[in-house]
């Protein structure tokens, strides 16, 4: 498949026909004075079961937070608009997967949980937005599955035989990467840079130029999930971690050893709870 | 050490990590013995799951500790020559390890 008709299908999705009218007009919005607690608020309260599952991430997924969340103008206040907007696209986008792709939500949220915990132990302010970037890392490959269900079984069968990654496999077959799909989704989305660059190049994080330590982090997080079993089934095998990544974060086995068991205390909650 | 859920807390059990309050505060130090009033205080505190000593609770889709490390062994059986990624892979079966045996 040609790079261009792959382009052609995603850009047909990134139009987001099938996203709740709120999510579609919040991502219209970008960060602004003009954009306040109140106007958020009253948006997104007016699509209960998007505000409730907004709530729901917020006070379980960045486990750790200092005191519950009641309401999506104090997530607003405490988180920022990006973090808000990211996740909502997050839950509508990831709602429109049903039966196997669920295991694609799991490892999301987990490598959310993850990144959040890496953040922290790393000293790392902002480590909700880190979140986020890592609840939509792989939004490429919902695209994917959602296109090109055939092919995306087609590769999940080959890298069981073939000694090749699934980035290889897939920029064999569509001419680009899941990377780079979820960037071109991002983009339209309007969500900021900071948020773009660690799901563009979190597979690549050497790559990585303006917000290189949030992408080394999400780069390090996808691969303790995987790691820990939080898989999905294209993706089964931990692929390398970047020498860059190991070095730029300063990493050592009592860094690393902190990390996974906090990570391991916060993992549960995701298997007990629906989101 | 095994993870648990409140509602698996029996009377007898051991906590091998203490419980905190969302505040932060200790509600229950590490060592400590269930008792039923025990439980019900930290049901009423909202906690959620403890770490007790042993291995008390039986489940039935529960894997066993060989089988967990076979998994990881096979999630990264593709890098089996990166030494920073095995070294992360030596403290997650460390970590499981850990959970699984006495302490």
């Amino acid at each position: 498949m040609k790079r261009e008709k792959t382009q052609r299908e995603i850009k047909k999705i990134s139009g987001l026909p099938t996203l709740p009218g709120v999510v579609t007009k919040l991502c219209s919005m970008v960060e602004s004075p003009d954009v306040s607690a109140a106007v958020i608020g009253k948006l997104i309260a007016s699509d209960q079961v998007l505000a409730a599952r907004i709530l729901k991430l917020v006070n379980s997924a960045f486990y750790g937070f200092p005191g519950r969340i009641s309401s999506v103008s104090q997530a607003f206040v405490l988180l920022g608009f990006n973090v808000v907007k990211g996740l909502a696209v997050s839950a509508s986008v990831f709602d429109m997967m049903t039966g196997h792709l669920e295991g694609l939500w799991r490892h999301s949220l987990a490598c959310s949980v993850v990144a959040a915990r890496v953040a922290r132990v790393l000293g790392e302010p902002d480590a909700e937005e880190i979140a986020v970037a890592a609840l939509l890392h792989d939004i490429g490959k919902v695209a994917l599955w959602t296109k090109f269900p055939y092919d995306m079984a087609l590769i999940m069968d080959e890298i069981k035989v073939k000694d090749k990654t699934l980035v290889d496999l897939e920029d064999e077959r569509f001419g680009m990467t899941h990377p780079e799909i979820g960037e071109i989704l991002v983009k339209q989305w309007n969500l900021p840079d900071n948020l773009i660059e660690p799901i563009t190049f979190h597979h690549q994080p050497h790559r990585s130029k303006k917000y290189e330590r949030r992408t080394h982090i999400i780069h390090l997080a996808d691969l303790i999930t995987k790691g820990l079993g939080y898989t999905f089934s294209t993706d089964y095998y931990v692929s390398p971690l970047s020498k860059k990544s190991w070095k730029y974060l300063e990493l050592n086995d009592e860094v690393l050893s902190r990390i996974i068991e906090e990570v391991m205390d916060n993992l549960d909650d995701i298997d007990d709870s629906s989101f | 050490m095994q993870r648990i859920k409140i509602e698996e807390a029996e009377e007898g059990m051991v906590l091998a990590k203490p419980v905190f309050s969302e505040q932060g505060t200790v509600l229950c130090s590490e060592g400590a013995e269930l008792n039923e009033a025990m439980i019900s205080t930290l049901k009423k505190r909202d906690v959620v799951r403890l770490k007790v000593v042993g291995h008390p609770v039986e489940r039935p889709d529960e894997k066993s500790l060989d089988e967990l490390v076979k998994d990881v062994n096979l999630r990264f059986s593709r890098v089996e020559d990166d030494l920073n990624t095995l070294k992360i892979k030596k403290i997650i079966l460390k970590q499981i390890r850990e959970e699984y045996e006495e302490q």
